[in-house]
């Protein structure tokens, strides 16, 4: 079987359904209209260098033999809008920002704006609805590394009355001044991003890089690509690398879906998270390829303010048929998670090299509608993850995070800032190479887990000594190593078939848990 | 205003009585020198200031060791990097720390607000500086307590002098506070709006000094532009008046004049 992701005037996106993570599990070739196109070994692809409004039929053919065909048709395209006509020179010299940007807002709807072979130096460019951007095979959009070039984004402006605030720039959770990213979308629609170009952030140790916990002259560091506000983006297959901080920040954005991207920074590049979405809803995930030097994914809304006052949690987000590689964590909930996250389902993706693989942070202070709900994994591969599943309550992280009210392991009083925990489901998800421990899995004492579920779960210890480490960031830690699962403060546990091999400690070890349904 | 350097050097380290009056004044006064030389930058105002602290802490002077004090080690500490001004600014901090411990009911509103005026800056940037943050959450319990016994008083302490202190220990908090930890920011940010637009629905004649903490507030980006031109005005009235005789609030009003 295979089902349409997206389909653009130039472009479709295709996945494949089958049980296997990521890839397909054998090589087969791409048929279109008869036409060889290429080989393929990934769930999810997508074709390019199509024409607009044209019927296609699709075959992936094995060894000459049919196993799937589809029938779709392209959209509808008004004209095309070549950079190189407004003044665009593509010689990684001069700075084509305006030219590019002039081509964009020049664009009627049903257009597109054509970004053809050449290195294009851009500060930032705006997009604008109801518009396709291709950025084409052996495009390059470079970053301008001149802070200055960047314009500021504030973080809150007060109407006149002060009845109402207006919120543009973010920084890891607040409402911050930020400089304007490579890709910058303010309460536009309808955008679609496509082609096999880069948008390369250019970000370096010099500048962006360079004392990463510090403001930069007027605002913290910008994202590769931002949208705030925004409704029905497409991006779709380009590779976005090299990234300032966070590589795409969807922030109070609905119905997005970010298809067959590689997403790469360099595994020491500080915060360079792949794509963190942030109180956003309807929100697919698909056939991305991470390397990246902070989280993969993480998951956020908001670290107190933003979530107490709009209450707009991240929900309803597809996660799938995706690899990540390195960084800190594989899929990260938190910690800035204040208006809440829930249904969120993974699914079929490989996790690789990655200090943690699904985890989740918060901590006392984030609040009452901090409630992370529904968070489903399933058919997981976890190779040399070295701490494959936390719950981290007690997450010290943030400028007060080292002080006894995050810390406290006995049960504090329930207040405005206690968050909570309710249903957690793993299934089907098996490691091979865990250092540290298995799981490391805890609710707060006062506001316990409601629900956690791991089924079909087996998980491999490596066979050489490792050095002991931290299997969370929370005061006190101790050092551990091929440990098996801890779990505490949780009410309903359901083990059903877990399996942990090769390990220091007991399979599982478990304190304050109120009720337990356990099968081998 | 007449000779302002002179003035300063005369007030740090002419012949002085060591009375509260006068150390308090000089505190102040020293704020406002670090001021000056913020803006324009002349090392001398840095080194006048050095010179009168290194002289107390060598006499182990204890005369006058409030809150500002606090704040000026924290300036020098900044620019010497010197362990004596961290060891002075740690005792001026464990003091304070015995005085909030204090519980004392019997504190009118007034006194409530003066102790915000004097206490909260430096609190907070120590807290900020050297203590991970950790003490914002009390700073802001203690403004809310205050905030809400001003609203059920509005009608009557709007109309005295009083909220000046409460709105300047605002002002003066908001630029010592890390906007990272941003509701407890935003929360002072909303308070100082709401007192400001209160404060002036009354209509009062504007203060000189009323005016720097206006000119302040909007520079920090905190108030609205609207009060701008009035307050530049009566600002620039003053500084260019040259038969005024400088005093420690004047020294503050002409610390923010050279921002203009």
């Amino acid at each position: 079987m295979i089902k349409i992701n997206s389909i653009t005037s130039r472009s479709a996106s295709f996945e494949i359904i089958n049980n296997n993570p990521y890839y397909s599990g054998e090589e087969y070739e791409i048929y279109l209209n008869g036409e060889y196109i290429r080989k393929e070994t990934k769930n999810s692809f997508t074709i390019n260098k199509l024409e607009n409004e044209r019927e296609y039929l699709i075959q992936l053919k094995k060894n000459n033999l049919n196993i799937m065909e589809m029938k779709f048709r392209t959209e509808k395209e008004l004209l095309t809008l070549d950079v190189k006509k407004f003044g665009a020179v593509g010689n990684g010299q001069k700075n084509d920002t305006l030219a590019i940007q002039t081509a964009i807002m020049a664009c009627p709807k049903y257009g597109r704006v054509y970004i053809p072979t050449g290195i294009y130096k851009v500060s930032t460019l705006f997009l604008k609805d109801d518009i396709t951007i291709e950025i084409s095979k052996n495009a390059v959009l470079k970053g301008i590394n001149i802070i200055n070039e960047h314009a500021v984004l504030p973080g809150i402006i007060d109407s006149n009355d002060d009845t109402e605030e207006y919120n543009y720039g973010t920084w890891e959770g607040n409402p911050l001044s930020c400089y304007t990213a490579l890709i910058t979308g303010i309460n536009v629609k309808n955008v679609k991003i496509i082609g096999e170009g880069i948008i390369d952030g250019n970000a370096d140790f010099e500048i962006w890089w360079k004392d990463a916990k510090k403001k930069k002259e007027l605002a913290w560091r910008p994202r590769l690509v931002f949208l705030n506000n925004c409704e029905n983006i497409i991006i779709e297959n380009v590779t976005l690398k090299n990234s300032p901080s966070w590589t795409l920040h969807p922030y109070f954005s609905n119905n997005l879906k970010f298809l067959n991207l590689k997403v790469m920074n360099p595994n020491n590049s500080p915060n360079t998270d792949g794509i963190d979405p942030e109180s956003c809803e309807n929100v697919e995930i698909i056939g991305i390829d991470f390397s990246v030097g902070d989280d993969c994914i993480a998951i956020k809304s908001g670290k107190i303010y933003m979530g107490r006052k709009y209450k707009k949690p991240s929900q309803n987000l597809i996660i799938r048929n995706c690899e990540m590689k390195y960084g800190h964590g594989a899929v990260v909930v938190g910690s800035e998670m204040a208006g809440g996250v829930k249904d969120v389902f993974i699914e079929k993706c490989i996790f690789y090299q990655t200090d943690r693989g699904i985890r989740m942070k918060t901590r006392r202070g984030r609040g009452k509608d901090a409630v992370i709900d529904n968070i489903v994994a399933n058919n997981i591969k976890m190779i040399e993850v070295e701490t494959p599943f936390t719950i981290n309550p007690f997450y010290y992280c943030d400028p007060d995070g080292k002080t006894p009210y995050v810390w406290e392991r006995k049960e504090l009083p329930i207040d405005e800032g206690t968050p909570a925990i309710k249903n957690i489901k793993y299934t089907n998800i098996k490691g091979s190479g865990m250092k540290i421990a298995a799981g490391h899995i805890f609710g707060l004492p006062e506001s316990p887990i409601e629900k956690l579920i791991l089924e079909n779960i087996e998980i491999e210890a490596v066979e050489e000594n490792v050095e002991k480490a931290e299997p969370e960031m929370f005061s006190f830690a101790e050092k551990v190593s091929k440990e098996g699962f801890v779990l505490g403060n949780i009410k309903k546990l359901k083990i059903k078939n877990v399996k942990v091999k090769g390990i220091l400690s007991e399979e599982i070890q478990l304190t304050n848990i109120e009720t337990i349904e356990k099968e081998d | 205003m007449k000779n302002i350097e002179s003035y300063i050097e005369e007030a740090l380290l002419g012949p002085m009585a060591c009375s509260r009056d006068l150390i308090c004044d000089k505190n102040c006064l020293m704020l406002g020198a670090i001021n000056i030389y913020k803006v324009i930058g002349n090392a001398k105002y840095k080194n006048l200031i050095a010179k009168y602290v290194d002289v107390k802490i060598n006499e182990k002077n204890k005369c006058g060791l409030d809150y500002n004090y606090g704040k000026v080690l924290i300036f020098l500490y900044d620019e010497f990097k010197s362990e004596k001004y961290k060891k002075s600014l740690e005792e001026v901090y464990s003091n304070l720390i015995v005085e909030l411990n204090k519980v004392d009911i019997k504190d009118s509103l007034i006194e409530k607000i003066k102790k915000l005026y004097t206490v909260e800056s430096f609190f907070v940037e120590y807290e900020t500086r050297f203590n991970g943050k950790a003490g914002y959450k009390d700073s802001i319990k203690r403004f809310r307590k205050v905030r809400d016994e001003i609203i059920e008083q509005k009608e009557t302490i709007y109309k005295d002098k009083i909220i000046d202190f409460y709105i300047m220990a605002l002002i003066e908090t908001l630029e010592k506070m890390s906007e990272e930890i941003f509701e407890y920011y935003r929360e002072l940010q909303l308070m100082l709006k709401e007192a400001i637009k209160i404060k002036y629905s009354y209509k009062i004649k504007k203060t000189e000094m009323e005016c720097y903490f206006l000119l302040k507030g909007i520079r920090l980006g905190y108030l609205d532009e609207k009060y701008f031109e009035n307050s530049k005005k009566i600002v620039e009235g003053v500084i260019t008046d040259k038969n005024r005789e400088p005093n420690c609030d004047l020294i503050m009003v002409y610390s923010e004049y050279l921002y203009l």
